[in-house]
């Protein structure tokens, strides 16, 4: 007769019982170990989440509500979370949000970043910048001045207009939301917004070519991608809420995006005509 | 022994400044990090690109602006990109690397130095820019190190080209 162990499984979630497991997690987050960081955020007791396996990709996780396995909100372990991301992963997203054939919840599965609206918003600031000296210098010798006029301002501007529908704009929406009790996931939705600036990146740099119409043929080509990309993926936030109210917050959505496509035509697109008028 | 090291170690700081220019040499001396050095070359930077930049736009304001921006786009660049490397879990102290950083916009302050001796030659700035952006960038990368990041080297590492880059361009421009 054999003896044997045998091994009862002690893990078993349920809905009813939450249990706080804190004895199994791994304590050491910031080495970039991220299945830890991964195992705690289910193990949190909320009533937020309905079901445990449930990575539907727009509920509120929790994660955004507790401290991850003690580390405190003003810790850096805290926002390492957000940056578990490799390398392929960002470009993956970034190139899904070029091409918006995919549902952007699957390529991010439960797994969404910061690291790529940060960076991503960053680089079209400065590219902004480093794009309208250039256009403006072409411009300079077009017109046979020697000295072309850099302005500096113009690097303040994008930072703020560029931060500011970024963070600010998907801050907004997500809280509009939430307030329609659509259950908008804050980090997916800063995701939608910031991954949907990649377009403009390429954009910006084909714009250094002094001709307008070209210019406004990609502002409406970027405009119509990553507004495409944005909405489609809300799309099944903002029809949880009242068919009305849907429709307002779609056309809300649309024209915040076209005032932002108008605002980088008019400010950081259009060197030719900006010299003409004083700032 | 340390209760005599002077504050400004102006000494210390030299034998960094050389280290930068030759980074393949003994590394030791960078691992004792002080502020001092990178605040000396930040302002000497801003100064060197304000005054340059431009009075036309705004009625002098541009001085003013620039200085400021360098200032700024110095010290929180140098946090920013520490702060990422960190988030992604790589291994490294922040006020060293935030020292290394700053420290290795040497190339570039010289280069706007020799900018603004030989004026706005475009010819001669612009391969120039691209030199000290190219060094300062090699320098930092290779001090800094991030083995902890197999697979997000590039994510760490591209903030870094992305701030020397837009100080060379600044560097280039003013």
């Amino acid at each position: 007769m054999m003896a044997r162990e045998e091994y009862s499984v002690v893990v078993e979630m349920d809905d009813d019982t939450p249990v706080i497991r804190e004895e199994l997690e791994f304590q050491n987050f910031s080495s970039g170990s991220g299945v830890g960081g991964k195992i705690t955020q289910d193990k949190q007791p909320s009533s937020n989440n309905s079901g445990f396996n449930d990575t539907s990709f727009f509920e509120t996780r929790t994660p955004q509500n507790a401290p991850q396995g003690g580390h405190p909100l003003w810790s850096i372990e805290y926002y390492a979370q957000y940056f578990d991301v490799d390398t392929e992963h960002v470009l993956t997203r970034a190139a899904k949000s070029l091409l918006p054939k995919d549902n952007f919840a699957d390529v991010v599965g439960s797994n969404p970043d910061l690291y790529g609206p940060f960076w991503i918003s960053t680089t079209l600031i400065f590219l902004l910048f480093v794009t309208s000296s250039i256009a403006g210098s072409i411009e300079a010798i077009n017109d046979d001045q020697k000295q072309p006029n850099y302005d500096f301002t113009i690097l303040y501007f994008g930072v703020i207009a560029i931060y500011t529908y970024t963070f600010g704009v998907s801050l907004f929406v997500w809280g509009a939301l939430k307030y329609f009790g659509c259950r908008p996931s804050l980090l997916d939705t800063v995701g939608l917004y910031g991954y949907g600036l990649t377009i403009w990146v390429p954009i910006s740099i084909i714009c250094i070519v002094p001709l307008d119409l070209l210019r406004w043929v990609l502002v409406l080509v970027g405009f119509a991608i990553s507004a495409f990309f944005i909405t489609k993926n809300l799309y099944p936030v903002i029809s949880r809420a009242e068919a009305k109210t849907s429709r307002l917050f779609l056309i809300f959505v649309l024209a915040a995006h076209a005032a932002f496509a108008l605002l980088l035509k008019f400010e950081f697109f259009s060197y030719e005509t900006k010299t003409e008028s004083s700032t | 022994m340390n209760q005599y090291r002077k504050l400004l170690d102006l000494r210390n700081i030299a034998l960094k400044l050389r280290q930068v220019l030759n980074p393949k040499g003994n590394q030791d001396v960078l691992r004792d990090w002080d502020l001092w050095g990178p605040l000396i070359l930040c302002l000497a930077l801003a100064l060197l690109l304000s005054f340059n930049a431009d009075e036309s736009t705004d009625g002098g304001d541009q001085k003013v602006l620039v200085f400021t921006g360098v200032f700024v786009i110095v010290w929180c660049g140098a946090v920013v990109v520490t702060v990422n490397a960190k988030l992604l879990g790589g291994n490294i102290s922040f006020f060293q690397s935030v020292c290394i950083l700053g420290y290795c916009i040497f190339p570039l302050v010289l280069v706007a130095f020799i900018a603004l001796i030989i004026g706005k030659y475009i010819y001669i700035r612009l391969p120039l820019s691209v030199i000290a952006f190219a060094w300062s960038s090699w320098a930092s990368v290779n001090f800094l190190s991030t083995s902890h990041l197999a697979n997000r080297r590039a994510l760490a590492v591209y903030p870094l080209f992305l701030f020397y880059f837009f100080i060379g361009w600044m560097v280039l421009i003013f």
